[in-house]
């Protein structure tokens, strides 16, 4: 390139924009991310100038919070796994009238504001509903509940575990027919490349399901106020004591958090290929 | 022995229509995209379904006998070795071989330094990753081997060395081998015989010479790497002559050519390899329109005169490109010492044994511009030597 041609890509700013690492990109996005930390650092900060010790993570209500989301959300992801893995990989591997619906029903959890969740389970599962009836019947209350708070949580965390799962399977397709015509059953072939292929999908989806099971809020709220998990505990806290007194559960929180979005990022560096 | 009886199967945009049988030969599939090569692999292997007819392998139909149980090895056009198995893990997948046959396979492609315990596929090259998926496909002990496309996205050098290795393998597996491929060099050093797909239709099959001599019409010469493919009409000169007229010259091709064809229309190829230039005049190139005068006059056989467009040095050739006013340039290869250059007048001699005869085309009949403007001064000249 001539001095002159360079000199006239300088002039129209294209190799600033484009060269020299992006810079216009890079400081767009430092925007956003010194936005997304900047809450974590006020809030934390904050709680330490309120007087907020880690003795208060004691507190009776935070130990009850903690149990019951500790409890409920690996029930919840059992479950949307447990039914969710199949359903992704039918939906990968066939074609059916209605797919376009199925598929829509299960993205519809993620795209709905969780309270309005809340508010069809209330009519599905409610004591006064035909459901809720027959579990009263049997003993079981499916609102206010333990049961309520893992209906809640499965409705609004199992489409994680679905879509990542299934994205999973689409890309193995290719492996599945190699398995298949070196005499491999379908079977076989699930458990033997399609499964441990996807694992790292898979993986990722029970680790953001059990993500969102354990922060869930505005459906658990509807249908299970009581017993009150960590997000009720943070809105009933927050009400009561201000902003600063979340400090505990709201820590919890967040390290589950981090834990699970660092393991995301290592497990799908590593998982389903031998290095 | 494969037969795939009046197999169809029809997608929005295309149809696969075709009934064949094919032979414990190599069979090279050749074609351009979207021929029906791959879904033809598909059907036979049972991951499509047929709309209509039957494959049968060893005269055993099999019609809803799912891909697991039909006993055909498959070489897919990606490698598709598990990620997350060893390469000794993927050659061992499905087999039913022998350790000692595994390891004389692995042996003879050279793939044998390769089966050290837990050597992960991802640290293989991309000849390697080939040679792995052909042996994982015929240590199933096959009783039929389709490869899609097994060399594409390869080195030009690794691919050179691969397509001989896979000739040497496959020639001895004594079972049909289906070889897809685009390139008619690839298909002409593994294959015994050829096949020559176009819109989900088999248009001719044979060995590849076979082919070459006699192309059934105008796709598949040009698809077989016939070049300087020009119309005309068979007709006789006054001495008794059977000539092809191709309006700005006669072109006398060997009698058997002329025979194999019935109608009186047909399409002449001329390898350029086999015209020499008989002689050169330099000029500017602004003489065309006397030198397309002359031509027309000229009554001489198996001599085209034309004007140089452009010369292109082609390793320790050149190619010329001839304006002889016909539709398409007439290319022809001269040495790189021929003196010859843009605008030069030249006149090319035609070897007859090296023209090629081909039937129209009767698949859609318009690959190649027809030249139907000159037609007039073709009568013209034939009148006058009547």
């Amino acid at each position: 390139m001539t001095r002159a041609h360079r000199n006239r890509r300088d002039r129209t700013g294209i190799n600033w924009v484009f060269g020299g690492g992006y810079t216009v990109f890079g400081l767009l996005g430092a925007v956003l991310a010194v936005y997304l930390l900047y809450p974590f650092v006020t809030f934390f900060a904050g709680a330490q100038g309120n007087g907020i010790a880690v003795a208060d993570f004691a507190r009776p209500e935070v130990v009850s919070a903690a149990r019951y989301s500790l409890t409920t959300a690996p029930i919840s992801t059992a479950v949307a796994t447990v039914f969710g893995v199949p359903l992704a990989y039918f939906l990968s591997r066939s074609e059916f009238r209605g797919k376009l619906l199925v598929d829509s029903l299960v993205i519809l959890p993620l795209v709905l504001p969780p309270v309005v969740g809340g508010v069809m389970l209330l009519t599905g599962f409610g004591s006064f509903t035909p459901v809720g009836q027959v579990a009263n019947s049997l003993g079981l209350t499916l609102t206010d509940s333990y049961i309520g708070i893992v209906l809640a949580q499965t409705f609004v965390a199992s489409p994680f575990v679905v879509i990542t799962s299934r994205a999973g399977f689409d890309s193995v397709a290719e492996y599945e027919r190699a398995s298949r015509s070196l005499g491999k059953g379908p079977v076989e072939t699930f458990f033997r490349v399609s499964l441990p292929l996807s694992s790292g999908h898979i993986l990722a989806g029970i680790a953001l399901t059990f993500a969102r099971s354990i922060g869930e809020f505005g459906a658990t709220m509807m249908t299970a106020y009581n017993p009150q998990t960590m997000p009720t505990q943070i809105w009933v806290t927050f009400i009561s004591r201000g902003v600063y007194a979340t400090l505990p559960i709201v820590a919890v929180l967040v390290t589950l958090g981090l834990a699970v979005v660092v393991g995301i990022r290592y497990s799908g560096k590593t998982i389903g290929v031998r290095e | 022995m494969i037969r795939l009886a009046g197999v169809t199967k029809a997608y929005a945009n295309f149809e696969l229509d075709v009934d064949i049988e094919l032979g414990n030969e190599i069979t090279a599939v050749i074609g351009p995209s979207g021929s029906g090569k791959s879904t033809l692999l598909e059907v036979i292997s049972g991951f499509e379904t047929p709309d209509a007819g039957c494959v049968l392998l060893d005269d055993r139909p099999l019609d809803g006998v799912a891909p697991e149980q039909r006993n055909i090895g498959m070489v897919f056009q990606r490698p598709t070795l598990f990620p997350h198995l060893s390469v000794r893990e993927n050659v061992e997948y499905g087999a039913v071989l022998t350790d000692g046959e595994i390891r004389g396979l692995c042996e003879l492609l050279e793939i044998d330094g390769l089966m050290e315990a837990d050597r992960s596929p991802e640290t293989l090259s991309g000849g390697e990753k080939r040679r792995v998926s052909v042996a994982r496909a015929i240590v199933t002990d096959p009783d039929a081997l389709l490869l899609d496309e097994p060399t594409t996205g390869l080195d030009e050098p690794i691919r050179r060395r691969l397509k001989y290795e896979l000739r040497r393998i496959l020639a001895d597996l004594d079972i049909p081998c289906i070889y897809v491929t685009h390139d008619q060099n690839e298909a002409s050093v593994v294959a015994d015989s050829v096949v020559v797909m176009r819109d989900g239709a088999v248009l001719q099959r044979g060995e590849y010479e076979t082919i070459l001599e006699s192309p059934r019409n105008e796709f598949v010469a040009d698809f077989v790497g016939i070049e300087n493919l020009i119309r005309g009409e068979i007709c006789e000169t006054d001495s008794g002559r059977t000539v092809v007229d191709i309006a700005v010259a006669c072109v006398e091709p060997d009698r058997t050519g002329i025979d194999d064809v019935s109608e009186s229309e047909v399409c002449i190829g001329i390898a350029p390899e086999s015209v020499t230039i008989a002689g050169t005049t330099r000029g500017d190139g602004g003489s065309r329109t006397r030198a397309r005068r002359d031509r027309y006059g000229n009554t001489s056989i198996n001599r085209i005169d034309g004007i140089v467009e452009r010369v292109i040095p082609e390793g320790r050739s050149r190619t010329a490109f001839l304006d002889c006013g016909l539709p398409e340039a007439f290319k022809t290869v001269v040495d790189s010492n021929t003196s010859i250059d843009e605008g030069d007048e030249v006149t090319v001699e035609i070897d007859p044994s090296d023209v090629v005869v081909v039937g129209t085309h009767k698949h859609t009949g318009d690959e190649l511009s027809t030249g139907h403007g000159r037609r007039p001064q073709v009568h013209e000249r034939r009148t006058r030597r009547g």
